[in-house]
């Protein structure tokens, strides 16, 4: 077969994804909620950011007043104007993953529902070629949100008299958004496999959901000893881990599996929260996770009887 | 003979004690619990080895004299783990519970016969309120159980009078915490007739209400803006703090509002409070706790009545009938 005959039914595949997710009004949805996220976001880390430099002022001048000689510098001296955008990661993190799960489960779910599954899968175009359609479709749609946040974010800094990033500061933000698509797709794609591998629908929704609450709270609690709610704080997150034996050994053991922890590192480094050089194996790890969900829901469906086409 | 309400509520028990969904969840919460006691007491182990190390280097430099606070140990500090995922996961539990028990009515048309026999909405909602609340019950007393079996085997003290009455206390209130998100997914599922939106809005709003507004009320706060907190970072005293915030009032105050729109920040201040998590009501009395938290119970008991008001007040004949096609 020429690679424009496998070309063409992968981009109508693609083209059909898009358009499926624009007509149930899933992808404006998206790009609303993620759009006025950003927007928030940044409302919050501004407010924040400047009502602290207040409150240091206020602090300079009660201390004086109360004879001490000695101040402390500011403590947000230093900080990165980037570091206004720390709550997205959060956003990322949650929200960001959870819809993620949705796209990819919806995506499978909602052709075996409609009984088109075994109809697609006579076709010449092939069982790989046709979740490779899908994946892709998925993946362009979260690509297009993603950069819509990068173009929300990089104008709500223009509007904001105090905020200006430079070119530098620029590139990072960009490179935050693409490590949040290669968590993202991971999520889809994990969403997508268990669509796929499971004949409940509430069961197929539940399991990666099951995966994303290990991800972002078990693993991360079991390597550093924090709470759920302080994994929520961007503060926390760049804190040190806890000590002792049982943490050092559960993080050894842990870490090819913390993708949530992973991702949040990777997302400190970029927004300029976290010092230390990058570390590109991070990055590498995120993006063979992504590839290995994608690829373990193409197994998935070749292993798929369309004679047993029916989803509880 | 049994009425209506009880034969619906031993049914929606039965239902949903043998349904995979709450099955699995039930067990992902007992599992989630087991971790966050171990990471607790590996916590405070660790922290016991610090002391020690300390207390070796300042006994070998001769400074015995020298006064460091051991860590003391209280049994129900090591639940905040729990509690917080109860917070969180225990929510998602009742959301799943609260659209079983409407869509699996609506989705098998089983809604349309109930209605034929002479059961009132009343008693359909309420059956089905009373068997759930039976269900969460026995979840938590289960759950309270496996706390103080695990935390006496590990920390080799029993619980105190007190402390059992603290935690059985704030299972309670994980009830009616709990029975509001059961309610208000069940008032949501009755309320729209296509049945995956209203599982999705139920999550979105769990996203917000129990994640998001929580977690912006979390980072707005100055004192979280450095690791250790800002106002340790400048050597400031209490009273100087306060007097510091207080120029600052309108802020605080916004960021108060957004915490308080929240049912899970009123669960989380009179529980934390409870257990002694919180520094200030650890080792006090109830009656000293309850003096300060009422305005929390208050709100956290208006909360679940809103709740179970609206699963009664969205069952209409024709939102209970109304189905996908």
């Amino acid at each position: 077969m020429s690679s424009s005959r496998i070309a063409s039914p992968l981009r109508t595949l693609i083209a059909h994804e898009l358009r499926t997710l624009r007509r149930e009004g899933t992808f404006s949805t998206l790009l609303g909620i993620f759009s006025s996220v950003t927007l928030f976001s940044v409302f919050i880390g501004w407010s924040t950011r400047s009502t602290t430099i207040a409150i240091y002022a206020a602090t300079v001048t009660t201390l004086k007043a109360a004879g001490v000689s000695h101040i402390a510098p500011n403590p947000l001296l230093g900080v990165s104007t980037l570091s206004i955008f720390n709550n997205l990661i959060i956003y990322t993190l949650l929200v960001g993953a959870l819809l993620a799960i949705v796209i990819g489960h919806r995506s499978f779910v909602r052709d075996r529902k409609s009984g088109v599954v075994p109809l697609l899968l006579s076709r010449p175009a092939g069982r790989p070629l046709y979740i490779a359609g899908k994946l892709c479709g998925i993946s362009a749609a979260l690509l297009f949100i993603l950069f819509s946040m990068f173009v929300v974010s990089a104008l709500s800094t223009l509007l904001i008299p105090a905020l200006h990033l430079s070119g530098g500061e620029f590139l990072s933000l960009a490179a935050f958004y693409t490590v949040s698509f290669l968590y993202l797709a991971f999520f889809a794609a994990l969403g997508l496999l268990f669509g796929v591998y499971m004949s409940n629908e509430s069961l197929a929704l539940l399991a990666p959901v099951l995966v994303w609450i290990a991800v972002v709270f078990i693993l991360p609690e079991l390597s550093t000893g924090q709470n759920p709610v302080s994994l929520l704080n961007p503060v926390t997150l760049a804190h040190v881990p806890s000590s002792g034996t049982f943490f050092s050994s559960a993080r050894a053991i842990l870490s090819p599996f913390s993708f949530g922890q992973d991702y949040t590192a990777l997302a400190l480094h970029f927004l300029r929260i976290s010092p230390g050089a990058l570390d590109f194996g991070t990055i590498l790890k995120l993006l063979v996770a992504s590839t290995v969900a994608g690829a373990a829901s193409m197994f998935a469906l070749q292993k798929y009887s369309t004679t047993a086409d029916q989803i509880a | 003979m049994t009425s209506p309400t009880l034969t619906i509520a031993k049914k929606e028990y039965r239902d949903s004690a043998r349904n995979a969904l709450f099955i699995t969840l039930a067990g992902f919460m007992v599992l989630l619990t087991a971790v966050s006691i171990l990471v607790a007491s590996f916590s405070f182990q660790a922290e016991v080895a610090q002391y020690n190390a300390a207390l070796s280097q300042l006994t070998a430099t001769q400074r015995a004299g020298a006064v460091i606070p051991a860590p003391s140990y209280y049994p129900l500090l090591m639940l905040r783990g729990t509690i917080e995922y109860l917070e969180i996961i225990g929510a998602v539990l009742a959301i799943v519970l609260g659209y079983l028990a409407i869509a699996k009515e609506k989705g098998s048309n089983t809604s349309r016969l109930l209605l034929t026999r002479p059961v009132s909405r009343a008693a359909l909602i309420g059956g089905k309120v009373l068997g759930t609340s039976l269900l969460i019950l026995t979840l938590l007393a289960l759950l309270e159980g496996f706390i103080i079996l695990s935390i006496t085997a590990i920390g080799h003290v029993a619980f105190s009078s007190p402390e059992l009455l603290k935690l059985t206390l704030s299972f309670s209130y994980t009830y009616f915490y709990l029975l509001f998100f059961f309610c208000f997914s069940a008032a949501l599922t009755l309320f729209f007739k296509d049945l995956p939106r209203a599982l999705l809005l139920s999550f979105a709003l769990w996203l917000v209400f129990v994640l998001i507004i929580p977690q912006i009320g979390d980072t707005m706060d100055p004192d979280n803006q450095v690791p250790g907190g800002f106002f340790a970072s400048m050597h400031t005293t209490q009273d100087q703090q306060h007097a510091i915030i207080a120029q600052f009032q309108n802020y605080e105050n916004f960021r108060n509002a957004l915490e308080v729109s929240s049912i899970e920040k009123h669960y989380e201040r009179l529980v934390f409070a409870t257990l002694g998590i919180k520094g200030m009501y650890n080792d006090k009395s109830l009656g000293y706790i309850m003096g300060d938290k009422w305005p929390d119970l208050a709100l956290l008991l208006a909360f679940y009545i809103a709740g179970v008001g609206a699963a009664f007040l969205f069952a209409s004949n024709k939102r209970i009938m109304a189905s996908s096609p």
